[in-house]
């Protein structure tokens, strides 16, 4: 069990860690948070004018258009800036990950309540011996299901990065949409 | 519908209390997150103290992760989720992280006193 919480401990760490070299390679930097300003005000002034009720039909979804427009672009800026965070943060990840398989090679850390699916387990057995239990759990399980948890949150919670637009592509929010053409 | 001048402005989580407020995607999807987060690690904590394992609690888990934030949108809020692109648009960035903390309290519990 200590060893659980040491390998959770170390995920909180990392998360930590690359969320810090995230903000100091791009948050901090003046030209992102330009950007963020940007696509932060654009988002308020497109969601106003889709709630609007005045205005005629066509002018109303030009500039509903043009603002769409400009929050792509925003974001697409963005986004290329925190290409070289997103890097460095994928070596220090990988890095991590290694060392953590490395330091707790052939160590069952946890038993997992399930059978995990045949594609699964390279990643809940990686460093075990071959003839451990099938519910056997290596560090690196753990490592990276606690680092997909507390990164999220701790984005969530410092909310350094751009806000979270909408994720899903407009043809599977809204497929009849995208299908007739309607808007 | 134009708000009052003389409602106090209330913080998202007072909001969250308050039913048939107006919403924006990006209030909605911070509550429904932190909601998930909360919701993944209770289930998975009672279900690792209780020692239940097996596909039975998985499937459990992502029928009631999508099922509870939604009827609470819905029926307590009152807010349609098709204003907002639908009920994916509104969990897609909650659910992946909330199935990490589900399972790590679930494992970590079933670990701690069943192993």
């Amino acid at each position: 069990m200590s060893d659980f919480v040491a390998v959770v401990v170390l995920s909180l760490l990392s998360s930590a860690l690359t969320e810090a070299l995230s903000y100091g390679l791009v948050y901090r930097t003046e030209a992102f948070q330009r950007l963020k300003a940007k696509v932060i005000q654009t988002e308020a002034r497109l969601e106003e004018e889709k709630n609007a009720v005045s205005g005629s039909g066509k002018h109303r979804q030009r500039r509903i258009d043009g603002l769409e427009t400009q929050l792509a672009d925003a974001r697409r800026s963005a986004s290329s800036l925190q290409m070289r965070a997103t890097l460095v943060v994928g070596l220090v990840q990988m890095a991590a990950i290694y060392a953590v398989g490395t330091r707790f090679s052939g160590r069952v850390v946890a038993t997992l309540p399930f059978e995990p699916a045949r594609m699964f387990r390279s990643l809940t057995h990686r460093g075990l011996p071959e003839d451990s239990p099938v519910s056997a759990c290596s560090a690196t399980f753990v490592f990276v299901l606690g680092g997909l948890a507390f990164k999220a949150i701790i984005d969530r919670y410092l909310q350094l990065g751009l806000p979270k637009g909408s994720s899903l592509p407009s043809w599977v929010a809204d497929p009849e949409a995208a299908i007739t053409g309607k808007k | 519908m134009a708000k009052s001048e003389s409602e106090p402005k209330l913080t998202l989580w007072q909001k969250a209390f308050v039913r048939d407020l107006e919403w924006r995607k990006d209030e909605l999807r911070s509550v429904v997150f932190w909601l998930i987060a909360a919701f993944s690690l209770s289930i998975g904590s009672v279900l690792g103290v209780m020692g239940l394992r097996g596909l039975p609690c998985l499937i459990v888990y992502f029928v009631s992760v999508v099922v509870a934030p939604s009827m609470y949108w819905t029926n307590y809020l009152g807010i349609d989720e098709q204003d907002f692109g639908g009920k994916m648009e509104i969990l897609n960035d909650s659910i992946g992280s909330g199935a990490a903390m589900f399972m790590l309290s679930w494992v970590g519990f079933y670990t701690m006193l069943h192993t």
